[in-house]
């Protein structure tokens, strides 16, 4: 037998706001195959750009398209150009994916690469003289030690004080763009200007030279980029360094559980993110301007990390996004020659990526209807329906 | 010494910290309810932007603020969705939205580059106050919307820490499940306060370019929404370590200028990475000595999505 | 002495509710009603859908299919909130407060009626209010997270009690506290119920139920299978209907292989440690486990156990004391594994097992450093794979394919890799910390005989359990913890459960606290 509702009533103003809204988010109880939402969305978001795309200028589409194509496939001008904004853009995305998978935001990037170049600079100046098989592999070897010690502090300031690593990486971009450039405008002045921040430019034996494949031109470092990720993948899948990782992933009990020294790993993923993007710049300088300049990165290091956030753990998936973007910006390199900012190729990533969270949202969540009632408001009292008056 | 330029040094330290208050104020409030604006920059940048282009199409510096301000509005509020709504990370989608605004801003203003503000916000002497000695000049010959900024963090503190509103605020960021089971609608208030948040921020932005420089340029903003993010965490999420936070940070910038007029022959680029270089200093000490009192103060759902469970 | 105020509370009814995740169905749609005045428990073993069900009730989660009706009138949840406007409010397991506030905020939080201006005063005398009102003592300025557990709970109900919950509904309360706490709650359960509320109690202990409860309804499977008056249930009753067949429901301790009592082989000796937060943890706790033999240490959560396991595993340093297993002085997870030490953590689906990755990959996750699997810095992926199907074999998991993701096993295959893992290769001993928890009843038989079975083989077995029931059931010896120190040590023959629940409690050995 059912009691009816209370006796007593007041009705209390303002009360039973009341969730109208019939739908809801909830999450599904076993969300599958997210990579594959991911990247999928991230195509669309690509696609649907593109077409967007135009409507911001106001160049008729037609000659959008056209300077976009002549600018990747169309031309073997483009191809090189894709290649050799390729190159940094992998060694970018590893430098990004690789703490990634602990966890870890490396957002310096751009400023590893840059004090890479630096050192490298500073190690050609410093034997002018060398010959170019010595030189060469110093100049990497340089390059690769500027970019991790540039990541040191805020390894250090992450894994001895919690200090959040995606700001410090970030901040130390400025700091070092501000370096260069003192450098450039200072000591390395170049003594025939050319325009833009720029330093002396290297000695000759320190530029890498050209491959030439049926009129492709791109320097050689591009075959190094793209072993790269392929070592790592294996370096992942086969060593023992590469399952403690794996394992640990950003759930570092486990890793503890089994013995690990977590914080080694750690640091040695995040200082192998500095150095590759180190490595990154250097070759990039190298192999292209043979100048250290300010604007020599140009967000290369944002857009890895892009990459790396979209490639999930997977060293392949990196090359092949890299790729994909090095299109995207070769093709919107070549806007400018009808008259478009090369910079809206930044937004169109940015769409992308996030086209990509909701790829991954829509497989982890679902839409759910409700239906929720309006409680009259005769049963909302203010006094407590009972009370208890003991002495307990 | 010259106390005049002195004077005017500290005049502009805080002209030029403003911005960065502003910010830095919207994402505390942000923050406290457990929401990680990663994108303040980028919201910066669109309320420059926005702000700018009103303010050389209206001729008017308070229509220009006011766009400025609705325009963060929206981009912040595409990111709350983003992230609040569709439970995404907020890092990535802050990152991915930071670089939309680069884009997007970089192309739409690309036809404003250099072009000098037609509107420019003028300095608000306070009657008698501004004819003080050294003081006056200093501290009370600033714009309307420093004054407002520096006023916001007490205001902000009293919400926070006096009302029953900034209670439930508080509860949302520690514990959202807490809150959600005592009816506190915590999406509904995550966005707000992303959308306050933008305000503040595009307003800031907006300043930038109608007040301090006077113009617009492709990376007017400069880092100032990723240090306006930094001192909402050095600060411990206090209101009025934030407003010592954004000064200094003014100061550290004009010491560049400071340093050239007194020849002390230091190359300007050195001034240039102070504020950066200052931030993650201070981020480090602070951290040590959290470390060393055992203490933490941040939100402690900060950044987590919130799932009803 | 109570003095009942006469006031109808609310009845909560619910008919046809159905809830599935998945392809699970957690509730199987049937009717049930809640009357005002009454402790009415709901019984069930773990997986019988009690808590799905209530948790609809309370809005926490929305209903595939199914009617709430509260005091006669249809009504639906969006969310918790509308629930709490309507009347009913839940007490979870894991309490919904704000650690860093005061009780006196915590209660505050989305209260209508507190002030737009707060102060500290204001807020204090409001939360003593609410405590008299209801007859839970608190003290309000204290800070949430230095309370007991039992406190903390105690502010829970008072924050659901005073947003006008009229229905209160507690899910398995008596998990967390002490004998003692435990007792207390339900005097102040039934004196609500006394004085109109409708109070639901969900539990799968049936001493428990037996105890508080005015009406017991039992569920199994989703479904429920009876709902009786307190007066026409007993033990043997109750148990048959929770259970599918009563031998299941018989957890009587399988007989003791006559192995008579080996040697010495886990020795913890003196051991003090701190805590998180600095405080003393461990103030010098001594242990013997011989092989062959189960000894189960029982404790209330909290009590120095998870300090102690760890150390014992080598996860962390102790401030002094030793720990030695099969003779060799222990430090470090290494030293452990070399000594034969295999660990089954509490957090099985977060320290013991990666579960995105693979099942081979998890398996091999203590071994993976040792020359059977890695050969200098390669692992050799064909061996590894080798090992984790006879591991999966071993233990009869439910998929041979060993590259299956962790995530996706149940509950209790998870737990058969985990444990296997553990118990397999060249152990002499082991930790096993809570292993049952969470698991259904089939799952959790199959874990405790294998650990029978590894004591039939020889090893060493440290059983941390909170349950008292498992303890009993499969240790040799049974040894008490409280605050950090052995409370007691008994033979299970010896063992009498009033006098180890006292104990649990801090009670001493003969009643006298």
């Amino acid at each position: 037998m059912l009691r009816s509702s209370v006796d007593s009533v007041v009705v209390v103003p303002g009360a039973s706001r009341r969730s109208l809204w019939p739908w809801r988010i909830e999450r599904r109880p076993d969300p599958e195959r997210i990579g594959l939402y991911r990247i999928s969305a991230v195509l669309l978001g690509l696609a649907v750009s593109l077409v967007v795309a135009p409507l911001f200028t106001s160049t008729p589409p037609a000659e959008f398209y056209s300077a976009v194509w002549s600018g990747t496939f169309g031309s073997t001008l483009g191809m090189s150009n894709v290649l050799t904004i390729a190159m940094p853009l992998i060694l970018a995305g590893l430098a990004a994916s690789i703490p990634y998978r602990l966890g870890l935001w490396n957002v310096g990037i751009d400023g590893q690469m840059l004090m890479g170049a630096w050192t490298a600079t500073a190690v050609a100046f410093a034997m002018p003289q060398a010959p170019g098989f010595l030189m060469i592999p110093c100049m990497m070897l340089a390059g690769m030690i500027g970019g991790a010690l540039w990541i040191i502090i805020p390894t250090f300031a992450r894994i001895v004080l919690g200090v959040s690593e995606v700001i410090t990486t970030f901040l130390l971009n400025f700091v070092a763009v501000a370096w260069v450039a003192y450098w450039c405008t200072g000591p390395w002045y170049p003594k025939s200007s050319a325009g833009g921040v720029r330093a002396e430019p290297l000695p000759a034996q320190g530029e890498l030279g050209k491959l030439d494949i049926q009129g492709v031109v791109v320097s050689w470092g591009i075959l190094i980029a793209i072993a790269l990720p392929f070592v790592f993948w294996a370096a992942f899948r086969f060593t023992r360094w590469g399952y403690e990782i794996t394992m640990i992933g950003d759930n570092h009990r486990a890793g503890r559980y089994a013995g690990m020294n977590v914080r080694r790993l750690l640091v040695t993923s995040m200082l192998l993110g500095g150095l590759l993007a180190g490595f990154g710049g250097t070759i990039y300088m190298m192999g292209t301007s043979g100048q250290l300049s300010t604007g020599l990165t140009n967000n290369t290091g944002f857009n890895g990390l892009v990459i790396a956030v979209l490639a999930g753990s997977n060293e392949l998936a990196v090359l092949a996004l890299a790729l994909i973007y090095s299109l995207l910006l070769a093709g919107g390199g070549s806007l400018g020659i009808v008259g478009v900012d090369s910079d809206l190729v930044f937004a169109i990533i940015g769409i992308t990526l996030i086209f990509g969270s909701f790829g991954e949202a829509y497989a982890r969540l679902r839409l759910v209807r409700t239906k929720s009632s309006r409680v009259p408001p005769e049963s909302t009292t203010k006094e407590a329906p009972w009370t208890i008056n003991s002495s307990h | 010494m010259d106390y005049q330029f002195l004077a005017l040094t500290i005049a502009t330290a805080i002209g030029i910290s403003t911005a960065i208050l502003l910010a830095a104020t919207g994402e505390l409030l942000v923050e406290k309810v457990g929401v990680y604006n990663i994108a303040l920059e980028g919201v910066m940048l669109v309320g420059a932007l926005t702000g700018f282009i009103t303010g050389q199409t209206t001729g008017s510096w308070v229509l220009g603020l006011v766009a400025g301000g609705v325009a963060g509005c929206v981009f912040a509020l595409v990111f709350g969705f983003i992230t609040v709504l569709l439970r995404t990370d907020m890092i990535v989608v802050g990152v991915a939205l930071i670089l939309v605004a680069l884009g997007t801003t970089q192309t739409i203003g690309s036809s404003y580059v250099a072009v000098e503000a037609v509107a420019k916000i003028p300095n608000a002497d306070i009657p008698g106050l501004s004819s003080l000695p050294f003081i006056g000049t200093a501290l009370f010959q600033q714009t309307w919307v420093t004054y407002i900024a520096a006023v916001l963090p007490f205001l902000v503190a009293f919400l926070l820490f006096r009302t029953r509103h900034g209670l439930n605020m508080r509860a949302i960021g520690e514990n959202p499940n807490a809150a959600d089971t005592a009816g506190i609608a915590v999406v509904g208030w995550r966005l707000f306060y992303v959308g306050v948040g933008g305000v503040f921020a595009g307003v800031g932005g907006a300043y930038i370019t109608l007040g301090i420089v006077d113009s617009w340029a492709g990376n007017v903003t400069a880092g100032q929404g990723w240090i306006a993010f930094a001192i909402v965490f050095f600060a411990g999420w206090q209101p009025l370590w934030i407003l010592i936070g954004a000064y200094f940070f003014g100061a550290l910038s004009v010491l560049g200028d400071v340093g050239q007029v007194m020849g002390w022959g230091i190359p300007s680029e050195a001034f240039t990475v102070l504020p950066y270089v200052g931030t993650v200093a201070v981020m480090m000490l602070r951290a040590w000595s959290q470390k060393r009192r055992g203490a933490v103060s941040w939100p402690a759902a900060l950044g987590l999505p919130f799932y009803r469970s | 002495m109570t003095v009942m105020t006469d006031r109808a509370g609310l009845a909560l009814e619910l008919s046809g509710i159905v809830k599935k995740f998945g392809d699970l169905t957690a509730v199987s749609g049937f009717e049930i009603c809640f009357e005002p005045g009454q402790v009415h428990a709901l019984l069930g073993e773990n997986g019988a859908g009690k808590s799905t069900l209530m948790n609809v009730a309370a809005g926490f989660l929305t209903p595939d299919l199914g009617e709430i009706a509260i005091g006669g009138r249809p009504v639906h949840f969006g969310s918790p909130r509308d629930a709490i406007e309507a009347g009913v409010g839940m007490v979870h397991q894991h309490f919904r407060l704000v650690e860093q506030f005061t009780v006196a905020q915590n209660l505050a939080i989305g209260a209508k009626d507190v002030g737009t201006l707060t102060s500290t005063k204001a807020l204090n005398e409001r939360a003593a209010e609410i405590g008299a009102t209801y007859g839970l003592g608190v003290d309000p300025s204290k800070v949430v997270g230095s309370l007991s557990v039992g406190e903390k709970q105690r502010v829970e109900i008072l924050r659901t009690l005073s947003r006008g919950a009229q229905v209160l509904i507690l899910d398995e309360p008596t998990a967390v506290l002490t004998p003692d706490e435990s007792d207390q709650l339900c005097l102040n359960l039934r004196a609500m119920a006394s004085a109109g509320a409708t109070v639901v109690f969900i539990s799968h202990k049936l001493n428990e139920v037996l105890a508080v409860a005015d009406r017991v309804s039992v569920m199994r499977g989703g479904l429920l299978v009876a709902s009786r008056e307190r007066s026409e249930c007993d033990l043997d009753s109750l148990a048959r209907l929770m259970f599918e067949d009563v031998t299941q429901a018989d957890e009587r301790r399988s007989a003791r292989s006559a192995v008579s009592l080996g040697a010495e082989i886990m020795t913890i000796q003196d051991l003090r440690a701190r805590d998180e937060r600095g405080a003393m943890a461990l103030k010098g706790v001594t242990l013997e486990v011989h092989d062959h033999e189960i000894v189960g240490l029982v404790g209330v959560a909290g009590n120095g156990q998870q300090e102690l396991e760890q150390i014992v595993a080598g996860i962390r340093k102790a401030d002094s004391g030793t720990v030695v297993i099969n003779g060799d002085e222990v430090h470090g997870v290494q030293a452990a594994l070399k000594a034969g030490l295999g660990y089954i953590p509490e957090d099985r689906r977060g320290t013991g097992l990666v579960t995105a990755q693979s099942i081979w990959l998890n398996s091999i996750l203590r071994i993976y450093k040792q020359g059977t699997i890695s050969r200098g810095v390669l692992i050799q992926t064909k061996k590894a794979k080798k090992f984790a199907l006879e591991l999966a074999k071993k233990v009869n998991l439910s998929t041979a394919d060993v590259t299956t993701l962790v995530q996706h096993l149940s509950g209790g295959n998870a737990q058969k890799l985990l444990a296997g893992r553990e118990l397999e290769g060249d152990r002499k001993a082991v930790v096993a910390v809570n292993p049952t928890q969470g698991l259904d009843v089939k799952a959790a038989r199959a874990v405790r005989d294998r650990l029978i079975q590894a004591r039939d083989e020889g090893l060493a077995v440290l059983l941390i359990s909170a349950d008292l029931d498992e303890v009993f059931s499969i240790s040799d010896r049974i040894a008490v913890i409280y605050e950090g120190q052995i409370a007691g040590n008994f033979a299970v023959g010896d063992a009498d459960r009033d006098e180890i629940g006292r104990l649990m409690g801090g009670g001493s050995a003969n009643g006298l606290s």
